[in-house]
């Protein structure tokens, strides 16, 4: 039953992703009609937050994205669905709802600016990752980011301190086997999504604030695990650098961060996936990147993906909202931004 | 008055130290100094006493990894310090050592190919002719810039090989008249009362004006890497002025430990300068309580009876390690090193 309703909700995703990239300008309202609760909740990236309806979806999200990247096209990575069960006590009732979900890159050409990031004109990969909630045949509720700190990293615009991992590391699964449009075995889902489960609540969440091993994380991470962190942060390419480049500087700033219920957390096939609005709670109690200590209390929004192999991670497709995170210690990124910009020197008034 | 002697003292002692091979550096150091040599140097080198600590603790490691090393000065003068009424007698060069960045410094990776190390280098000479004191300041982030590790958000100012007086007569070698010298401080002395007297009063922003009656409408600000260079009044004021005045506050000033001037070139240090918290935003910072310390040099060449141009050295590493942000550990984290 689950799977049938999964199998058609992705098709309903699907053809909208499509039809979305096919449509002329005088065409995405009835294009988006057709796949969208008119109640919509949009919940994205800072600075563009969340938007409530059809018409701010459109007017207020898509249409200033395109007309930014005129030429746009969708390339996904991974697509998939499931029955959400993303509570820390695992009560599917008051959780339990159908999602599809996707990520891969927007390539285009930055043609105007966007958010103030200043056009070069020449083509970007725009990194997208997306939960959509699906009920009745309609998008009712949808989780998205844009990796703004990497794309401003694409025109060459540094607002945060080289990152100790890769930067612009951000492939589709190994495999190649991410775009899940036929329906799955149902043991293999349902054991993938147990399986994340145990690692979120049971290994992430038991950091004792000192040992990393306290954690587990080696019995769910294979050695050559391949963690593709957000711009600001990098890849890291094994365990190992996942450990020395991303966790310890990130338990040495948040040590008391706690994995909270998520908005969503499915699985589909060797796939998992969900996302968190405020989805880790911590404070933020040491320094990180450029940022002293602040004592300030932090969410973070951000979105995962994992490719499971047997009983350990083989991959991890990651997002976190920096510009939020950064916000909330006081610094707006966007203002770091204009330091590279004449328009800021010229046009602040004595 | 004339600071001749000093002055020779303190180029015989550069002569011989930069050509000492890396086993007779403390003999040479020690031959020129006095046996409680004091030496100030930036985050991570503070504070030194003698010759051995201050070569093993600065000279050595940085020989080490920026061999061989030309000192190109671009600036030489000296005078008698205005904050001690005179009584004692300092020498100032200022320039760049440039090497072949071939070992890892700091954590920061060697790149193979030459750098440039900005520095101020200042030293007073006692009675007997030894060199009692020194203060060593240099751009420790202009060489992560270099490297391609450049750690904090974008600079507001222009990031460049700064070049020495547009003049070229930075090198007062010979004797200046002592009138050029009393003309040089007086300028400075009010430029500096005129920020003072604007300070008392920190709501309003410093017209250009203010600016205009110490400055060249021309001047160049070369300022250190984390804020860079600006040129004009103007784009002084939106590129260092403003963020500088708007984003700190509780800024207390204690004075320099020495003010001199010679001809038409004058400048300072202070140890700290000045403490101020930061309201957020200053190079990229949140918000902070921390009173933290600003260690600053100042170079300036007057022009007529204004400013022309500054050289100015802050160090920056230990204003953001006070404020909680260490670095240099972030750049051997980077770098593994």
């Amino acid at each position: 039953m689950n799977n049938n309703v999964n199998q058609n909700n992705k098709k309903i995703v699907w053809d909208f992703w499509e039809n979305l990239g096919k449509s002329e300008l005088g065409e995405i309202e009835s294009v988006v009609e057709n796949a969208m609760h008119e109640d919509v909740i949009w919940n994205g990236f800072d600075p563009v937050n969340q938007l409530q309806g059809i018409e701010s979806f459109c007017n207020d999200f898509w249409k200033p994205l395109l007309h930014s990247f005129p030429d746009l096209t969708r390339q996904t990575h991974i697509f998939m669905g499931g029955k959400s069960n993303g509570r820390i006590d695992g009560d599917t009732s008051k959780d339990g709802k159908m999602w599809i979900s996707g990520t891969g890159y927007f390539n285009a050409t930055f043609a105007n600016d966007y958010l103030n990031i200043l056009a070069h004109g020449k083509k970007v990969k725009i990194r997208w990752g997306d939960f959509s909630r699906v009920e009745n045949g309609k998008i009712v509720e949808i989780f998205f980011l844009l990796d703004l700190v990497d794309l401003m990293q694409q025109v060459d615009i540094q607002v945060l301190p080289p990152s100790k991992g890769k930067d612009h590391v951000y492939p589709p699964p190994k495999a190649n086997d991410g775009i899940l449009l036929a329906a799955q075995d149902d043991k293999t889902s349902e054991y993938s999504l147990t399986h994340i489960r145990q690692f979120i609540y049971d290994g992430l969440n038991a950091f004792d604030e000192s040992d990393l091993k306290s954690m587990g994380m080696a019995d769910y991470f294979h050695p050559t695990v391949k963690w593709y962190g957000p711009g600001g942060i990098g890849a890291c390419l094994s365990f190992k650098e996942f450990e020395d480049l991303h966790q310890k500087p990130w338990l040495v700033a948040y040590p008391d961060r706690q994995v909270q219920n998520l908005n969503a957390l499915i699985a589909e096939g060797n796939y998992s996936g969900g996302p968190g609005w405020a989805g880790v709670k911590a404070t933020h109690t040491g320094q990180y990147l450029d940022c002293p200590a602040t004592q300030k209390k932090i969410d973070f929004n951000s979105l995962d993906w994992w490719k499971r192999e047997d009983e350990m991670y083989i991959e991890n497709w990651v997002f976190v909202d920096m510009i939020h995170l950064f916000r909330q210690f006081g610094i707006d990124l966007f203002e770091r931004m204009k330091a590279t910009s004449i328009s800021s020197a010229t046009s602040t008034s004595n | 008055m004339n600071f001749q002697k000093e002055k020779n003292i303190v180029r015989n002692y550069i002569e011989a130290f930069d050509k000492a091979s890396d086993s007779d550096l403390v003999n040479v150091l020690k031959k020129y100094t006095t046996e409680d040599y004091h030496w100030r140097g930036m985050h991570p080198f503070y504070e030194q006493y003698g010759a051995k600590d201050v070569i093993h603790t600065f000279w050595q490691p940085f020989r080490a990894s920026f061999s061989p090393i030309q000192r190109r000065v671009d600036i030489f003068f000296a005078g008698a310090n205005d904050c001690d009424k005179g009584k004692t007698t300092w020498v100032v060069n200022v320039g760049n050592f440039l090497g072949l960045f071939d070992h890892n410094w700091l954590g920061i990776p060697a790149t193979g190919k030459m750098a440039f190390l900005r520095y101020a280098e200042f030293h007073r000479v006692n009675a007997a002719g030894k060199i009692a004191e020194t203060a060593l300041f240099c751009d420790i982030i202009s060489i992560m810039h270099q490297a391609g590790y450049y750690p904090l958000p974008p600079m507001t100012g222009a990031a460049f090989l700064y070049p020495g007086p547009r003049t070229h007569d930075g090198l007062l070698f010979d004797e200046k008249a002592h009138k050029e010298a009393e003309k040089t401080m007086e300028v400075l002395n009010r430029m500096i009362a005129d920020l003072d007297t604007l300070n008392t009063n920190t709501a309003e922003k410093c017209p250009p004006e203010l600016l205009a009656k110490t400055w060249n409408k021309d001047m160049i600000w070369y300022g250190p890497f984390g804020i860079g260079a600006s040129y004009t009044i103007e784009r002084y004021q939106h590129q260092h002025q403003y963020p500088f005045r708007d984003n700190l506050y509780d800024k207390v000033f204690n004075g320099h430990i020495t003010r001199f001037a010679e001809g038409n070139y004058c400048g300072f240090f202070g140890w700290p300068n000045l403490k101020n918290k930061n309201k957020g935003g200053f190079l990229g910072l949140p918000a902070s309580k921390v009173d933290a310390p600003m260690r600053v040099v100042d170079i300036y060449r007057r022009e007529g009876d204004k400013l022309a141009e500054n050289w100015v050295y802050i160090d920056l590493l230990h204003y953001l390690y006070e404020q909680g942000l260490d670095i240099l550990e972030r750049m051997r984290q980077i770098n593994r090193i």
